[in-house]
């Protein structure tokens, strides 16, 4: 099983062509003056672009081109693009997608939209290499699964407790009657001295 | 949540004496075999209640009753009462076993006195034929911890023995409670007293020493390094003024007893009508001991900025998906049912002090306090009269009128008594005469010293800032309780300096100092010897109050506990915890 290229791109709606802001190859199949290097550079980076750009925003898809199987994953325009082999399991190819956009969001924010060359990513590597077994990507993809689950539950028990937030609207309602009610006990006596 | 406190953070272990007196009520409880039936005194079953919890006192097979006139409904054969030294209760305890004879049921009865037995009392029951029947024993419970550092003696009618009756038996009682405390923590070395019954109480407490020595090496280094007691006749102004303290001011209102407040659960946010609920307050509830000491105004504010602070963040969190994040938010819910029972009662309070009646009592205490403009009180007192407003209302302005001027005007004082007997009955003509014999309620005789106490105290202090106050005067927003400035003064410079003034309050005054064995009395300053922080824990001054307290007082001294600087942890003792009404209520009586 074999990670042979990691992609991020933008996608962009107005933009005919998705851009490359950061990527990654496995290119040790090569030798390092051989011809087929560079070829294969372009190779990945055409088909990724392609790819990329027939996934629509909030969708996955996995596309096989000759013995690479290319799987691509766009969360709001920004899209993660792998390129593995047949054997290498689809669902912990999403897993490590998935990952990758996260850490992404992380590392830069939404800065990504104002980017249109590729910038160097240390990380794209260390995934690459990382997860290269994919069963570190279904031990992330059952923590992600567990941590989903806790924050439904710990929503729906916030939920519950505050009764939508009519509670805590009732509360704040009150407390502010309070401070209206409120009198200045000393000043307010003073007050009513010096009238007499 | 829990009605007894928790005392866990005491700076005396407090929990050590409940535990005691837990063991000792089981101990004689269990001495009664077989299932048994209970009769308290009412009173006292509140007492009881802050020892051990009533489903503790099920498991031991109890049936609970409450001592009334009435026969006691049970089918047990062992019935145990458990009552305090009081003439009235011993004629209720021989009516029951009289009937249960007249209806030929065979029980054995068991009286049990609280905190020990009385020759009068089983004088009564021997008088009454039922004596030879029952078996007596003594619980001595001589205190009860109210929190962490409150303790109550339980003894509510002292100050009224003591001033009109000329009854000095509960000194003893108090004596004996500072005397078992020293067996737990230690001789305590310094003691200072002022007013007649504390003097009184400081030469028990020292013959008690011979006569049934603490020894130094049992005990290790003492506990508590001073004991100050003060009577509530030196200060009768502040009790009659209106506390201005959350938990002051919950007494005032709502009456606090044995740490907890009874109100209607529809006050609470319940949707049933005409049912009650017990609310506990004490320090452990945390938002209750953050804010019971503040001014009502900055709770108030204080109670906002959390519902606001919480809201909030709740809206936050529905935007927010960090795991960890939602886990906070749910550890702050655990808040939310303080939050939302304080929120109800301040509300409720609310509806009391923005009243026009409230606040124009108020305006009259601080009035009369600042003795700016007796003749404006006056004439509010006689138009409160003719309105026929609650009468402990207007007996409290009328006290405070006295103490502060040294009693009334005669042709004044005459005609306020005849207007209020004709206002309110010729009934109450025994509690103006209590009132009078106690020195609350008098003819002016001389000028009075007030203005001079007043001054040399600062006890009107001007511009307080409730939020941040430098001054105890917080407490009842300008006025710095007389009783607090006493002790402020003892332990930052002792009273030597202010020998003029104490002069001119009621009773002598003492200061001594003690150790394994009683020594001459000596004047020695705290001042001098600076031996407040020892092993890095503070020394314990231990206040006792004869004839009550109130919170907002409690607060006060919380608050000088709580300053910089300050070399000692305080704990209050008092007969009781009191508030004007409570206070004016003991003297209360009605003909027939």
């Amino acid at each position: 099983m074999k990670i042979t290229a990691l992609l991020v791109l933008k996608c962009d709606p107005e933009t005919r062509e998705p851009v490359i802001l950061a990527n990654v190859s496995d290119l040790s199949q090569f030798g390092k003056f051989s011809f087929y290097r560079s070829n294969f550079e372009e190779f990945i980076v055409f088909i990724a672009r392609t790819v990329a750009r027939r996934t629509p925003p909030g969708q996955r898809q996995s596309v096989k081109h000759e013995e690479y199987k290319v799987h691509a994953y766009n969360i709001n325009g920004l899209c993660a693009v792998g390129f593995m082999d047949d054997h290498y399991p689809v669902r912990s190819a999403f897993s490590l997608l998935n990952q990758v956009l996260d850490v992404y969001q992380k590392d830069y924010g939404d800065t990504w939209r104002f980017e249109n060359s590729s910038q160097p990513w240390p990380y794209l590597k260390e995934a690459s290499d990382k997860f290269r077994d994919p069963a570190e990507a279904d031990k992330l993809l059952k923590i992600q699964r567990e941590l989903d689950e806790t924050k439904i539950i710990l929503h729906k028990t916030i939920d519950g407790v505050l009764a939508r937030g009519e509670k805590l609207d009732s509360l704040v309602e009150k407390s502010s009657e309070l401070s209206l009610a409120s009198k200045m006990f000393y000043k307010q006596a003073k007050k009513t001295n010096s009238c007499c | 949540m829990a009605q007894i406190p928790s005392l866990e953070n005491a700076p005396l272990n407090l929990k050590s004496i409940r535990d005691k007196s837990e063991r000792e009520l089981v101990n004689l409880l269990k001495d009664v075999r077989g299932t048994k039936c209970l009769v308290i005194d009412p009173k006292l079953s509140g007492s009881v209640s802050l020892i051990i919890p009533t489903s503790k006192l099920k498991e031991l097979g109890l049936e609970l009753r409450h001592l009334t006139a009435e026969p006691v409904q049970t089918e047990c054969t062992k019935v145990v009462y458990l009552v305090r030294s009081q003439l009235s209760f011993m004629k209720f305890i021989a009516s029951h076993i009289q009937n249960d004879i007249a209806k030929a049921i065979q029980r054995d009865y068991y009286v049990y006195f609280v905190p020990r037995r009385s020759v009068a009392c089983e004088k009564i029951l021997e008088q009454e034929k039922v004596h030879n029947l029952v078996t007596v024993k003594e619980f001595p419970l001589y205190m009860v911890p109210l929190d962490e550092d409150v303790i109550s003696f339980e003894l509510e009618l002292s100050e009224k023995d003591c001033l009109v009756d000329g009854d000095v038996s509960s000194l003893w009682h108090i004596a004996k409670a500072i005397h078992e405390l020293e067996f737990s923590f230690g001789v305590i070395s310094k003691m200072r007293a002022k007013g007649k019954a504390s003097v009184r109480v400081a030469d028990i407490l020292n013959r008690m020493q011979v006569e049934e020595p603490v020894n130094s090496n049992d005990v290790g280094r003492p506990e508590v390094d001073t004991l100050i007691l003060l009577d509530r006749e030196v200060d009768m102004v502040t009790p009659m003024c209106s506390q201005l303290t959350y938990e002051g001011l919950i007494d005032e209102i709502l009456h606090i007893s044995n740490g907890a407040v009874e109100v209607d659960s529809s006050v609470m946010g319940a949707q049933q009508e005409g049912k009650k609920m017990k609310v506990p307050l004490n320090s452990s509830d945390k938002l209750f001991k953050e804010t019971r000491d503040l001014n009502f105004e900055v709770v108030v504010q204080v109670l906002r900025q959390k519902a606001m602070t919480m809201k909030e963040d709740y809206t936050e969190i529905n935007s927010t998906q960090t795991v960890s994040e939602l886990k906070d938010f749910v550890k702050k819910l655990n808040s939310l049912p303080e939050m939302t029972r304080h929120i109800h009662l301040a509300q409720h309070l609310t509806t009391f002090t923005s009243k026009q009646s409230f606040n124009s009592q108020l305006d009259m205490e601080q009035t009369l306090v600042e003795a700016e403009n007796y003749d404006i009180c006056y004439e509010y007192i006689e138009e409160m009269i003719h309105k026929q407003e609650p009468l402990t209302n207007v007996l409290r302005l009328l006290v405070l009128f006295s103490v502060t001027n040294s009693g009334l005007p005669k042709k004044q004082f005459d005609y306020i008594r005849m207007e209020l007997l004709h206002s309110y009955g010729f009934e109450h003509v025994v509690t103006l005469n209590n009132l009078e014999k106690a020195g609350l309620l008098k003819k002016q005789e001389f000028k009075s010293n007030w203005l001079t106490v007043k001054r040399t105290l600062k006890l009107i202090v001007e511009d307080t800032d409730t939020s941040r106050p430098n001054d105890i005067a917080y407490v009842y927003s300008g006025y710095a309780p007389l009783s607090i400035r006493l002790i402020q003064q003892a332990i930052h410079s002792g009273w030597r300096p202010m020998e003029d003034i104490l002069k001119l309050l009621p009773g002598p005054h003492l200061e001594t100092k003690r150790s394994g064995f009683p020594s001459s009395p000596s004047v020695d300053s705290l001042h001098g010897a600076s031996n407040g922080v020892a092993d890095g824990r503070r020394s314990i001054v231990l206040v006792v109050f004869i004839g009550g307290v109130t919170f907002a007082e409690i607060s006060a001294l919380r608050y000088l506990a709580s300053k910089e600087g300050m070399a000692y942890d305080l704990i209050v003792a008092t007969t009781k915890i009191v508030n004007g009404a409570t206070l004016i209520e003991t003297f209360m009586e009605k003909l027939g």
